[in-house]
């Protein structure tokens, strides 16, 4: 064989090896590689829906199914793991039907340095680059918005590829079961890659509390995060802009909710720096300014939601925290209700 | 526009298919000579300008040299030329170091003055570049080379994008003839290139950023920490920098070797050296032969007597402490190296044990010992290169030293991981061997299978976003 189709072959193997080990490491780990998961929560009852935006942390911290029932009408919403305003407003109009809008966002999902890692399946090309150019962005942040489609088209090829953290933390998780079968479900570094909204069994994950894990494990989840926070923090970038025009086709429609959800004490404390908060904030005050229609729900403001014992990792909250979100959400909803 | 991203990727497709359609020689040395000024001015593009400039300066002293016979005159030449560089590389890297400096010194001696400080853009990569462009004046000088009178082939060899960045400094005796006949790769070479990339780019994605957050954490506030802690901080760091460091120099050697070019080896195995000696004959090999071709024996060397062979020891890693860094951190770490080379050299001298070393058991042991010695000394080392200030790594230092309990105790798994991957390399493989050469002689199922395993490390656990390597801030 000739050493040019000796490097051929070598290159495909190569492929081939490559390519199979992503599809069975991604197989064995379960680790999710769709882009969105269509939920309902409640039933039909013949009324319009509503719509649900938000991210993981939005199933992880509000119960939509006693939702539902309370306002006796079917929720639909589309769980993107990390997801954020600037691709839950694709989902948005495949629900013209809708009347009432739920946006769930927290100071991890407005985040630009936050990127979802499904970007560039659910937002088409030409969004990206009109978004790009609308906010005059900087070649460092073009290159970064738009890197993710080529790594997207690779990963029919390689699943796996610029997954790292998830699939470190789901290895680290299935070594330890092996070595030690009897050990429970622990903090993982997998963070976003959560399945989300599936689980009716309160699973093991969703029991823990960040305050009582040990400081070498919190120091580890710190260190995990800050690597996959990319870029410079700002939350006055496309997410904002897609929040803001999601409020407004919100408010055309009908009623318009948004529940401003808790990060734990741990993530604020080292990612939510005294200016950054007063950034969040002007971000919040001005989509209030500009659709005051809109009803705002700040749970990050309850009292309670300032310690780690609510939260199951860094910005996902345990079974507890659910609990007292739902009912701070249910008791707020009755009191709308009995306003005229 | 760093080799680990798609940009780079792509730019290199771009740069290796329209090479090698270029039927005209010198369209292709124009060709990449445009291409490595846009792959700098991706960083910079007044820094570009600043890259002409140096480039010109030493261009037409090597012609000067060329004509010149008269030696005063032709030394008059390289002194302008090492002004020239030293001088830009000082401005852009040394003026706030020696003006905060003079500050104190003058706050010191009871003058009120206050803290003189400038915003100046430290150019990616001019150390590399002016140390580069220097071997070519000072060769030319010796008349060790034929002055080149070709101004496109002399940019293209300072500028040539592959090693622009964070080197291996290459030799104007090595690369610029390179220059001057069309090269192109042989499918052994480009398939050896590629191999090399890939090893680069593991090291890069899958070990250095993967555990640069954890390691960054416990430097960040060591006091928090335990001295277990610390000492796999600082030992996740030696493995962060080699990675890193390594990692971009096989990148760099691999993409010039797929186009037909080839770079000096930059490191070899390293962390097995058995003396501080071996280990800067290992470590950033394209750096010290620099200084010892350039500085070390141009001082004298072992020439003259062991006092100023140690001396001439000293100053010279001084100076390659200074070269890493405006500050007095890295000053002490080239002293640190330089005294551990001047004891071992004083050590070798007499070598008490030499008559013990027959015996194979005591020779094991020793060996053992050596090799830890060395490595003890690397990553204290590290510690002063690593912080950003002499107390805090004094106070790194102290409390492993004294094994504080005080603080946190955090075992990363990411450090530990790469920490025994990276050490089993070092203790499995011959210390001279390469890899991506040694692979071409295996059959094409090993090397397919074996190119699969670097693919697979690189989709499965590879970092997601590209961070700039740690030597571009040198």
């Amino acid at each position: 064989m000739s050493r040019l189709r000796q490097l051929f072959f070598a290159l495909v193997l190569a492929t081939v090896v490559a390519a199979t080990g992503s599809h069975l490491l991604v197989g064995w780990l379960k680790i999710k590689t769709s882009a969105s998961e269509p939920l309902t929560f409640g039933k039909s009852n013949g009324a319009p829906p509503a719509f649900r935006a938000g991210s993981s942390l939005a199933d992880y911290g509000i119960d939509w199914e006693r939702i539902a029932a309370q306002t006796d009408t079917e929720i639909k919403a589309w769980g993107i793991a990390a997801g954020s305003p600037y691709e839950w407003e694709q989902f948005q109009k495949k629900v013209p039907e809708a009347r009432t809008t739920y946006i769930v966002v927290s100071a991890y999902d407005m985040d630009e340095a936050n990127v979802c890692d499904f970007r560039a399946a659910l937002v088409p090309l030409s969004d990206t680059i009109e978004t790009l150019r609308a906010i005059h962005a900087d070649w460092q942040y073009s290159k970064r918005a738009l890197s993710q489609y080529p790594m997207t088209w690779l990963r029919t090829l390689f699943p796996t590829l610029g997954r790292s953290r998830g699939v470190m933390g789901r290895l680290h998780e299935n070594v330890a079961k092996l070595v030690r079968p009897s050990a429970g479900s622990f903090g993982t570094e997998v963070g976003p890659t959560l399945e989300v909204g599936k689980e009716k069994v309160v699973d093991s994950y969703r029991l823990q509390k960040v305050s009582d894990w040990s400081e070498s494990q919190i120091i580890g989840k710190l260190a995990a995060e800050s690597a996959a926070l990319q870029g410079s923090r700002s939350f006055n970038g496309p997410k904002n802009l897609a929040f803001e025009r999601m409020l407004q086709y919100g408010c055309q429609r009908g009623p318009t909710i948004v529940i401003v959800m808790p990060v734990s004490r741990s993530y604020s404390k080292e990612f939510m720096s005294a200016e950054l908060v007063q950034e969040f904030e002007a971000a919040i005050a001005d989509a209030h300014r500009h659709t005051p229609r809109v009803e705002w729900l700040r749970l990050d403001q309850l009292a309670g939601f300032d310690s780690d014992q609510n939260f199951c990792d860094l910005v996902h909250m345990n079974v507890l925290g659910q609990k007292i979100a739902t009912e701070a959400f249910q008791a707020w909803l009755k009191q709308i209700a009995r306003q005229p | 526009m760093i080799f680990t991203s798609f940009e780079f990727v792509l730019f290199f497709a771009v740069v290796v298919g329209v090479r090698s359609c270029l039927r005209n020689f010198n369209a292709e040395k124009w060709f990449l000579l445009a291409a490595s000024y846009v792959f700098y001015m991706s960083w910079s593009v007044p820094c570009g300008f600043l890259i002409l400039g140096t480039s010109l300066t030493d261009y037409f002293v090597g012609v000067g040299l060329g004509r010149i016979e008269d030696e005063r005159k032709r030394k008059l030449l390289l002194v302008v030329s090492i002004v020239a560089n030293l001088g830009v590389l000082g401005f852009f890297k040394y003026t706030n170091f020696f003006l905060a400096n003079a500050s104190t010194s003058l706050n010191v001696l009871g003058f009120e003055v206050p803290r003189w400080h400038f915003d100046i853009l430290l150019p990616a990569g001019i150390s590399f570049f002016t140390f580069q462009s220097m071997t070519y004046t000072i060769e030319a000088y010796r008349r060790n080379i034929k002055p080149c009178h070709n101004l496109r082939d002399f940019l293209l060899f300072v500028a040539f994008f592959p090693q622009l960045l964070a080197g291996p400094i290459n030799r104007a005796v090595n690369l610029l003839p390179q220059f001057a006949q069309r090269v192109r790769a042989t499918v052994l070479e480009f398939e050896s290139g590629l191999a090399q990339f890939a090893m680069g780019a593991v090291k890069k994605i899958v070990i250095s950023d993967q555990i640069s957050p954890h390691v960054d954490m416990i430097f960040a506030s060591p006091a928090n920490y335990d001295a277990f802690t610390l000492l796999q901080g600082v030992l996740g760091y030696a493995v962060q920098i080699y990675c890193d460091f390594s990692g971009y120099s096989d990148m760099a050697i691999g993409c010039a070797r797929m186009m037909g070019f080839h770079f000096m080896e930059n490191f070899q195995m390293p962390y097995s050296s058995l003396s501080i000696t071996e280990f800067w004959r290992r470590w950033h090999i394209s750096l010290s032969s620099w200084f010892r071709d350039y500085l070390y024996i141009p001082l004298g060397g072992s020439r003259k007597g062991k006092a100023r062979t140690y001396i001439n020891l000293l100053t010279t890693m001084l100076l390659c402490g200074l070269w890493h860094g405006a500050s007095w951190n890295f000053v002490f770490w080239g002293g640190l190296h330089g005294t551990g080379l001047a004891i071992h050299r004083a050590w070798k001298h007499r070598d008490p044990l030499a008559a013990f070393k027959e015996h194979v058991l005591f020779r094991l042991a020793w060996n053992m010992f050596a090799r830890l010695l060395t490595l003890g000394m690397v990553l204290v080392g590290w510690i002063f290169f690593r912080e950003h200030s002499w107390t805090a790594a004094w106070q790194y230092l102290s409390r492993i030293s004294t094994w504080s309990h005080d603080g946190t105790r955090f075992a990363s798994p990411y450090i530990l991981a790469s920490l025994a991957a990276v050490f089993l390399i070092h203790l499995v493989t011959p210390k001279d061997s390469n890899w991506s050469v040694d692979v071409q002689k295996r059959p094409v199922f090993v090397r397919g299978l074996a190119y699969g395993a670097l693919l697979l490390l690189i989709v499965c656990f590879g970092a997601t976003d590209a961070t700039a390597f740690i030597y571009f801030q040198f």
